[in-house]
C-alpha cells in the first residue's frame, strides 16, 4: 500500500509539469497581453511603443516563454507563488482571501450531498419498489435534470425575495463576520449546491446498494442469522459505498476551483470568480497557481479514491 | 406433505402470463428483446414522447411561430404573454416562444454534436487501441489522464479567447474534454471482451484486426456506448446552458436555451416581475434533460442482460 502511494505520488510530477506547461502555452497564445488590461485604453493610446516596452520589461514579459515558465516553476519549488500583475499583491495572499469562502461553501455542499444522498439512496434501495423508492427516484431524476443555476434562481426567488427567510447573496455584512452571523448567508448556496449534487450520490448509492444486496456475501451474512440492519449496514453498504466514494472523489476538485455557477449566482466571493477574472485579464501568476492546485487536487483525489476503494472493498487489491 | 405452497406476487404474475399465453392472447410481434423492454418501461416511453415533441418543435420551428429568434421590436419590449406572443417578449422585444424553438435547435445540436463527436473519438480509440494494447495503449491512456486532470474551465476560457466564442468552438471544447471518459469506458469493455473464446477463434482464423474490432467486438459493447452517448448529450446541454447563462458560452446573438436565460443573470427585478423571461425556457430545458435521462435509463436497463424483463 505504502509503495503504491509513493509510486503514484512520484508519477504525478510529470503530469503536473505537462499540464502546467500546456496551460502556460495556452495563456501565451491568447491575443493581447496583460498590458491591455493593466493600463486604461486612452492612456495606452498616448504611450509611445518605447514606454509600453518599458512596462513589459519591468513585468518581465520580454523574456522568452520557456524562461518565464521555468522561473515560475522555480518560484513554486521555493514556495513563492508570484505576484498578481494587476496590483502586485502576492498571489498567496489573494488565495488566502478567497480560499476560505470556497472551502466553506464546497465542504458544506459535499457534506450535505454525501450524507443526504447516501441515506436516501440506501432507504430507496431497501424499500425498492415501494412508494418511498418511487418518490425518491423521481425526485432524483428531476434533481439531475434541473440546471443548477435555475434551481438557484428559484430558491432565491422563494426563500430570499418572497419569504425573506434568507439573504439573496453575498457572504456577510461588513463588521458582522463571526460564523453564526454569516451562517444565514451560507445556508442557501450550500443547500442549492448540496442538493443538486445529492441526486447523483443518491442514484449511485441506490444502484450499488441494490447490486450488493443480491451478492452472495450478503446472502451469507443473512443466513448466519445477522439482524437485517447489520446485514445492510456492514455487509451491503460497506461494499456498495465504493462507487459512491468514486463519485465523491471526482467532486473533490471543486474544493479548490469552487462552483463557478453558484458563486456567480449568490455573489459568493470565492476562488471561481477570482480565477475567471484572472483568465480574462491574462494575469498569468494567478492562473498558473490556481491551475496548479486544481490539477494537483484532481490527481490527489483520484489517488485517494483508489486507496479508499481498496480499504472499503476487500476484493480490490492495489497494484 | 402439504400442497399449499404460498404463492408470491411474482408467482401470481407468472401464472397470469401463462394463462394468457395458453389462450393465445400474448402476442410478441416485436422480435427484439431490448426493444420490448424499452416499450415496457413507461418512463422511457414518456421520455421518447417528450423528446420527440421538443425535437420536432425545434426542427420545424417556422411552422410553430411566425417570429424570428433575432428580430428586435423595440415597440413591444417585455410584453406579457398574449395571443400574438405566446410567452411574451424579452427586453429587446424578441418573441420568447420563437427564441425557445430556435434556441432548442442550437442547444440540441451542441449536445448531440459534442456527444457523438466525443463518442467517435473515444470509442474508436477505445476499441482499436484497447484491442491492440502495447505502447500505443499506454500512450493514449496517459493522454486521457492528462485531459481528465486538465481543468475544463481553463480550456474553455483560453480557447474562447484565442479563437473567439463560436458554436463550433464550444462543440470542439466539449469533444476535447468529453472523449476521455468515453474512451475509458469502451476500453474497459474491450479488455474483458477480447479475452473471450470467440475473439481468440476469430484471430486463429486469421481475420483482420479492424474487422475483429468493428464487426465483432463493437456490437457486443454497443449497449453501454449508447447509454453513455445519451447521458453525455444531457450533460453537454446542461454545461452549454450554464456557460451561456454566465455569458461564457456561445456568442450572445445566437439563441440557445442558456443564452435566453442569460437575460436574467444578476437581474432580480427581471426574475420577479417578468416570469416569462425564464420560467418557460427553464421548464423546456429541464423537461428535455429529464426526457433524455429517462431514455438513457431505459436503454441501460434494456441493454443489460442481467436484468430480467
Amino acid at each position: 500500500m505504502f509503495n503504491y502511494i509513493v509510486r503514484k505520488l512520484l508519477g504525478m510530477i510529470p503530469m503536473l509539469l505537462v499540464i502546467t506547461f500546456l496551460i502556460f502555452v495556452g495563456i501565451e497564445m491568447m491575443p493581447g497581453d496583460v498590458i491591455d488590461f493593466l493600463i486604461p485604453m486612452d492612456e495606452l493610446a498616448r504611450m509611445t511603443p518605447d514606454e509600453v516596452n518599458q512596462v513589459r520589461e519591468a513585468l518581465g514579459l520580454n523574456q522568452p516563454m520557456l524562461f518565464r515558465y521555468f522561473s515560475w516553476l522555480w518560484g513554486i519549488v521555493r514556495g513563492d507563488l508570484g505576484y498578481s500583475m494587476q496590483n502586485s499583491v502576492a498571489v498567496s495572499k489573494l488565495l488566502l482571501d478567497r480560499l476560505p469562502a470556497t472551502l466553506e461553501l464546497s465542504i458544506a455542499a459535499l457534506l450535505i450531498s454525501t450524507f443526504l444522498g447516501s441515506f436516501l439512496g440506501v432507504i430507496s434501495a431497501i424499500r425498492k419498489g415501494k412508494i418511498a423508492d418511487n418518490v425518491l427516484s423521481m425526485a432524483g431524476m428531476i434533481g439531475v435534470a434541473i440546471p443548477q443555476f435555475l434551481f438557484g434562481l428559484v430558491c432565491i426567488l422563494v426563500f430570499g425575495i418572497y419569504l425573506k427567510w434568507l439573504p439573496v447573496g453575498g457572504r456577510f455584512l461588513p463588521g458582522k463576520e463571526a460564523f453564526f452571523e454569516r451562517l444565514e448567508y451560507l445556508i442557501m448556496p450550500a443547500m442549492v449546491l448540496g442538493i443538486s449534487m445529492t441526486a447523483g450520490v443518491m442514484r449511485y448509492s441506490r444502484a450499488s446498494m441494490l447490486d450488493s444486496m443480491n451478492r452472495d456475501y450478503v446472502k451469507t451474512a443473512r443466513s448466519k442469522g445477522l439482524s437485517e440492519w447489520k446485514v445492510n449496514l456492514f455487509h451491503g453498504l460497506r461494499v456498495a459505498y465504493t462507487p459512491v466514494m468514486v463519485l465523491i472523489g471526482f467532486r473533490l476538485p471543486m474544493l479548490i476551483g469552487g462552483s463557478l455557477v453558484i458563486e456567480q449566482i449568490f455573489q459568493w466571493p470565492g476562488v471561481g470568480i477570482l480565477f475567471t477574472d484572472a483568465i480574462r485579464s491574462q494575469n498569468t501568476p494567478i492562473i498558473m497557481s490556481v491551475g496548479l492546485f486544481m490539477v494537483l487536487i484532481v490527481l490527489v483525489s483520484s489517488l485517494l479514491v483508489d486507496v479508499l476503494t481498496a480499504v472499503l472493498d476487500p476484493r480490490v487489491k492495489l497494484s | 406433505m402439504s400442497n399449499t405452497i404460498r404463492k408470491t406476487a411474482l408467482d401470481r404474475k407468472m401464472d397470469r402470463l401463462l394463462a394468457l399465453e395458453e389462450q393465445g392472447q400474448l402476442k410478441t410481434n416485436l422480435k427484439s428483446r431490448a426493444f420490448r423492454k424499452i416499450l415496457a418501461n413507461k418512463l422511457a416511453v414518456l421520455g421518447v414522447v417528450l423528446f420527440t415533441i421538443i425535437v420536432l418543435l425545434s426542427v420545424a420551428a417556422p411552422l410553430f411561430t411566425k417570429f424570428s429568434s433575432t428580430q428586435l421590436d423595440l415597440r413591444s419590449m417585455l410584453t406579457a404573454p398574449n395571443e400574438t406572443h405566446l410567452f411574451g417578449t424579452d427586453q429587446l422585444g424578441r418573441d420568447i416562444w420563437a427564441r425557445m424553438l430556435y434556441g432548442g435547435r442550437i442547444s440540441i445540436l451542441v449536445g448531440f454534436g459534442s456527444a457523438i463527436g466525443a463518442a467517435l473519438i473515444g470509442v474508436t480509440l477505445g476499441i482499436y487501441v484497447g484491442y491492440k494494447g502495447g505502447w500505443l495503449d499506454s500512450i493514449i491512456l496517459k493522454f486521457s489522464e492528462i485531459f481528465m486532470a486538465f481543468p475544463q474551465i481553463i480550456i474553455i476560457l483560453i480557447v474562447m479567447a484565442i479563437t473567439k466564442a463560436s458554436l463550433t468552438n464550444i462543440v470542439v471544447i466539449f469533444i476535447l474534454t468529453g472523449w476521455p471518459s468515453m474512451y475509458r469506458m469502451t476500453r474497459s469493455q474491450i479488455l474483458s471482451i477480447k479475452e473471450q473464446d470467440y475473439i481468440q477463434a476469430l484471430r486463429a482464423f486469421g481475420i483482420g484486426d479492424l474487422k475483429i474490432c468493428f464487426k465483432h467486438m463493437l456490437p457486443n459493447a454497443i449497449g453501454p456506448i449508447f447509454v453513455n452517448i445519451t447521458l453525455s448529450t444531457a450533460m453537454f446541454i446542461l454545461q452549454e446552458s450554464a456557460l451561456s447563462y454566465l455569458g461564457l458560452g456561445v456568442p450572445p446573438e445566437v439563441a440557445t436555451w442558456g443564452n435566453i436565460l442569460n437575460i436574467v443573470n444578476g437581474r432580480f427585478d427581471y426574475i420577479q416581475q417578468y416570469w416569462w423571461l425564464w420560467v418557460p425556457t427553464g421548464a423546456m430545458l429541464t423537461i428535455f434533460i429529464l426526457a433524455i435521462n429517462f431514455i438513457g435509463d431505459g436503454l441501460r436497463d434494456a441493454s443489460d442482460p442481467t436484468q430480467l424483463g
